[in-house]
């Protein structure tokens, strides 16, 4: 059975589409490994909720945490593991062959108002 | 999230370096600016070596600022924005590039002073315009476009050898690009923002 473009956008894996740890990903895509600071402005996000989004995805396996000590002060750095570079890869895959249904994309004549 | 915000997520965070223009850019322009200083600098007519301490004062903040800058740029970078690990193919790529043409062009300077002027604002130049291509020519980034083309048209209308005109032009414009690099880091990167205090705060009278 043909799904419209819509019905895909909606199945996509909500792990990496919410808007928050796309963020992240997208983030960490572009660097080999980055600090904590520096993910929190560059998504804006607040210190609890970076955390928790860091969590889920070290949870998935796509973002590997490394803690480690500077002086007294505990340094946190996270890098895109090999599946969550595959991840974020196939994900933007998918939304470029997604929007390019989108704009093809017709409503079937049944549905067309008369 | 729209792809701009992505786009910029993405931008900043692979030209994080680059963008740091206090590290290397203002320092190596303010240095350039001083190397032609004999002390004849004046302000509405009067040397500034009229003032013996004024004068002091003024020569060394110049000589020195370089050195405590480029010192302490990176401790600021790294405190107010955090560490970021570029990905080691493209640090080995410009490491490489910028030291194969710092060599040829110091090396160049001991045989032909007249051509060692024009390549330094050709390659400055170039360095701008191409750094604005590659990276896909973002609005943001347009001062170099038009520092690389005012340093590509000076290579051609500046006729002298070492004049003060080659280093104030290139000087000048290494501070701007420093400047406005880093100004752009600054506008994205906001301080982070605190959390709400969720836990109450014990009552007055417990703590009597």
């Amino acid at each position: 059975m043909n799904t419209t473009p819509f019905e895909d956008l909606a199945r996509l894996d909500r792990l990496t589409h919410d808007p928050s740890r796309l963020a992240i990903l997208t983030a960490l895509s572009a660097c080999e490994q980055a600090e904590f600071l520096f993910l929190q402005q560059i998504t804006g996000l607040t210190k609890g909720n970076l955390s928790s989004h860091l969590a889920v995805l070290e949870e998935a396996g796509l973002v590997e945490i490394e803690k480690r000590f500077v002086g007294k002060k505990t340094q946190t750095l996270a890098r895109l593991s090999g599946p969550g570079a595959e991840a974020v890869e196939s994900y933007w895959k998918e939304m470029t062959a997604l929007h390019k249904r989108a704009t093809r994309w017709r409503p079937s004549p049944a549905l067309a108002p008369s | 999230m729209t792809d701009q915000n992505l786009d910029r997520i993405r931008y900043v965070t692979s030209h994080f370096h680059h963008l740091q223009g206090l590290r290397w850019k203002v320092p190596l322009g303010l240095y350039l600016i001083q190397c032609p200083w004999d002390g004849s600098l004046s302000i509405w007519g009067v040397s500034i070596w009229d003032s013996k301490w004024f004068g002091s004062f003024v020569y060394w903040a110049f000589c020195l600022s370089p050195v405590i800058l480029a010192i302490a740029s990176p401790l600021y970078y790294r405190r107010r924005f955090g560490l970021v690990y570029r990905k080691a193919k493209a640090a080995r790529y410009l490491r490489f590039l910028i030291g194969t043409l710092v060599v040829a062009l110091t090396a160049l300077d001991f045989f032909n002073e007249f051509l060692f002027v024009r390549l330094v604002y050709l390659s400055v130049g170039g360095a701008f315009l191409g750094t604005w291509l590659r990276r896909g020519r973002p609005r943001l980034q347009e001062h170099y476009a038009v520092l690389g083309a005012l340093l590509l048209g000076a290579s051609m209308l500046d006729r002298d050898r070492y004049g003060m005109n080659f280093f104030w032009i290139v000087g000048t414009a290494l501070i701007l690009a420093g400047l406005l690099d880093h100004w752009q880091l600054l506008r994205t990167l906001k301080r982070p923002i605190d959390e709400p205090q969720t836990i109450a705060p014990a009552p007055m009278e417990k703590l009597r």
